[in-house]
């Protein structure tokens, strides 16, 4: 429920996860844990269209807190980081990823006066990324391997992504990678600039996944079908109109959602269009692949872990367009 | 030493890891005692263990003395003269209370992501008991001393040096126990700023991975460990005896 005691319906709450900000400490979006009973009651209570009802959205402050919750089975329900989810699943956690939650998304943002032109143009120069098992890490490794930069030509520093605009500020770093909308921060705020984002070197770019807990698959298949389908459809739904984008920033800007600015959401909504991108949340082993080959590169995982392992396909198989009625 | 006066604080130790082992039985994030010996192996065989020990010693270190070195006479003058601790208390009182995690966005805007940030955020939480405690001490040093030692014609600076700060010495010496244990205490949090070395970033770190929790528990345990050593440390400086005059033995 919303402060104001309105159920906040599945479909528009996963559009506004599907906004996807993957900063560390604005982490995800996600359905708390509810006891088995109660699971059933949300699979039962569904609104006029059909859209299922759940208790509430839970943001949490940060990735392990949200990664911690969802190991203790406290949560059953989460947007998370795709190789930890890999890491996770790998170790027995019994999580699986059932669809995505967004596509691009991150950005390499240098300030104003930076005479950086391309990447190959930071080295010698101090990057900083949300953690080492963050995706961005990746895309910054991705970069530095695009452009023949190596482990000695950049310094990359671990800072939580809302203190980031103002370490670039400051010129405590020279350019930073982070998920939206911490660049976009800097951006509005005028001191800087784009450097890269995932949409030009990198469209297919995964960072959150839509990750469910196997013994709600097992308990509820009906529920993670609805909620799949909603957060699919809803994906598509942002993608098809500019307009809808906007409702979805409205509605996302709550303080109970990101509580951030409308005007910074709605920036990384429209600056472009397609700087986060909804309409194609299928999961595509090769994708994936490639993603697991790059965290083992960026050192986050150890060895390779099977796409089966760590995906279950089913819900994606069986999707069933729904109407998204959101004003 | 005789067994009769550590066995007590063994078995209490025993005990307690004794529950942690039942109580992590089973659990996806809470490791066995084992696991954590193991993974402390792990950092020790790898040599990070011992940089991370001296990144957080260091940083420790330079903010606590720094705090010393200018709590003590902040504090002296405070506790000396009422009209600065009327001037300063009310602010020092102010700023005590903030946890050095609300300054991490300062710190980085001031000092930067090297060391210099966690440094500041330990002399900050360091800082606060040591004044404190040094004005309460030198406020309540007993007027017989002053009166005796200026009968003697001893005024100024060499009346703090010889009369004023041994007589407050065991207040600050108290102080200065306490605030190391800060200091040691937030070292966790300091170390959230970016850096890529000592124990809490170690913790941190283990805590972003996705599944090290022995990791982020034998932080702890180390941790753990050297607070008790510097504490040790602390009290061994109680028992000196310019400070043992007080205690009458």
């Amino acid at each position: 429920m919303t402060n104001d005691g309105r159920p906040i319906d599945m479909a528009r709450g996963m559009d506004e996860s599907g906004l996807g900000m993957p900063g560390m400490t604005m982490a995800s979006m996600s359905m708390p844990g509810m006891p088995a009973g109660s699971t059933k009651v949300a699979a039962a209570t569904t609104g006029d269209n059909g859209v299922p009802q759940v208790a509430q959205f839970v943001r949490y402050s940060g990735w392990p807190e949200l990664k911690e919750a969802l190991m203790s089975g406290r949560l059953k329900v989460a947007m998370m980081l795709a190789p930890m989810v890999m890491d996770l699943a790998d170790k027995g956690v019994p999580v699986r990823i059932v669809a995505l939650g967004h596509r691009s998304g991150a950005v390499i943002m240098v300030r104003n006066d930076s005479k950086a032109k391309s990447f190959s143009d930071l080295k010698g120069k101090r990057i900083a990324i949300p953690s080492r098992f963050a995706v961005d890490h990746i895309f910054v490794r991705r970069l530095m391997k695009e452009h023949g930069l190596d482990d000695r030509d950049l310094t990359m520093v671990e800072i939580a992504p809302p203190d980031m605009p103002a370490a670039l500020l400051a010129g405590a770093v020279d350019a930073y990678a982070t998920g939206e909308p911490f660049g976009a921060k800097s951006e509005i705020a005028g001191y800087g600039r784009i450097l890269y984002m995932t949409r030009d070197v990198w469209p297919t770019y995964i960072c959150c996944v839509l990750t469910v807990r196997e013994e709600l698959i097992k308990s509820d298949p009906e529920l993670v079908q609805n909620l799949v389908n909603h957060v699919m459809s809803s994906g598509q739904w942002l993608d098809s109109d500019p307009k809808h984008r906007l409702v979805a920033a409205k509605l996302a800007s709550d303080r109970s959602i990101f509580n951030q600015a409308y005007e910074l959401i709605k920036w990384v909504m429209e600056r472009p269009a397609d700087r986060v991108t909804y309409g194609d949340l299928r999961l595509i082993k090769s994708e994936f692949e490639e993603m697991m080959l790059l965290a083992m590169n960026a050192k986050i995982i150890n060895h390779p872990i099977p796409y089966e392992t760590y995906v279950d396909e089913t819900f994606m198989r069986r999707y069933r367009p729904v109407k998204i009625n959101v004003q | 030493m005789r067994p009769s006066r550590f066995l007590p604080a063994l078995g209490i130790l025993a005990v307690l890891v004794a529950l942690w082992w039942v109580s992590a039985i089973g659990s996806m994030i809470f490791p066995t005692p084992l696991a954590v010996l193991k993974a402390i192996g792990e950092l020790l065989r790898t040599g990070t263990l011992m940089q991370h020990v001296y990144a957080s010693l260091f940083r420790v270190t330079i903010g606590y003395l720094g705090a010393l070195a200018l709590a003590i006479p902040l504090g002296s003058m405070m506790g000396w003269f009422p009209r600065w601790f009327r001037a300063i208390n009310p602010a020092v009182q102010m700023l005590r209370p903030i946890s050095p995690i609300a300054w991490i966005p300062l710190a980085i805007l001031w000092f930067g992501v090297g060391d210099a940030s966690p440094t500041f955020l330990i002399f900050l939480a360091t800082f606060f008991p040591v004044v404190v405690a040094t004005a309460s001490g030198v406020h309540m040093v007993e007027q017989q001393y002053v009166r005796a030692a200026r009968n003697f014609g001893v005024n100024g600076f060499t009346l703090y040096r010889r009369v004023i700060f041994p007589a407050a010495l065991p207040n600050i010496i108290t102080g200065m126990r306490v605030g190391l244990g800060v200091a040691w205490l937030v070292v966790v949090a300091a170390e959230m700023v970016a850096i890529n070395s000592g124990l809490g970033y170690l913790i941190i770190d283990a805590r972003n991975a996705g599944s090290r929790y022995d990791l982020v528990v034998a932080g702890m345990v180390i941790i753990g460990l050297i607070g008790f050593g510097l504490d040790g440390v602390m009290r061994k400086l109680e028992h000196l005896e310019e400070v043992r005059w007080r205690y009458g033995t």
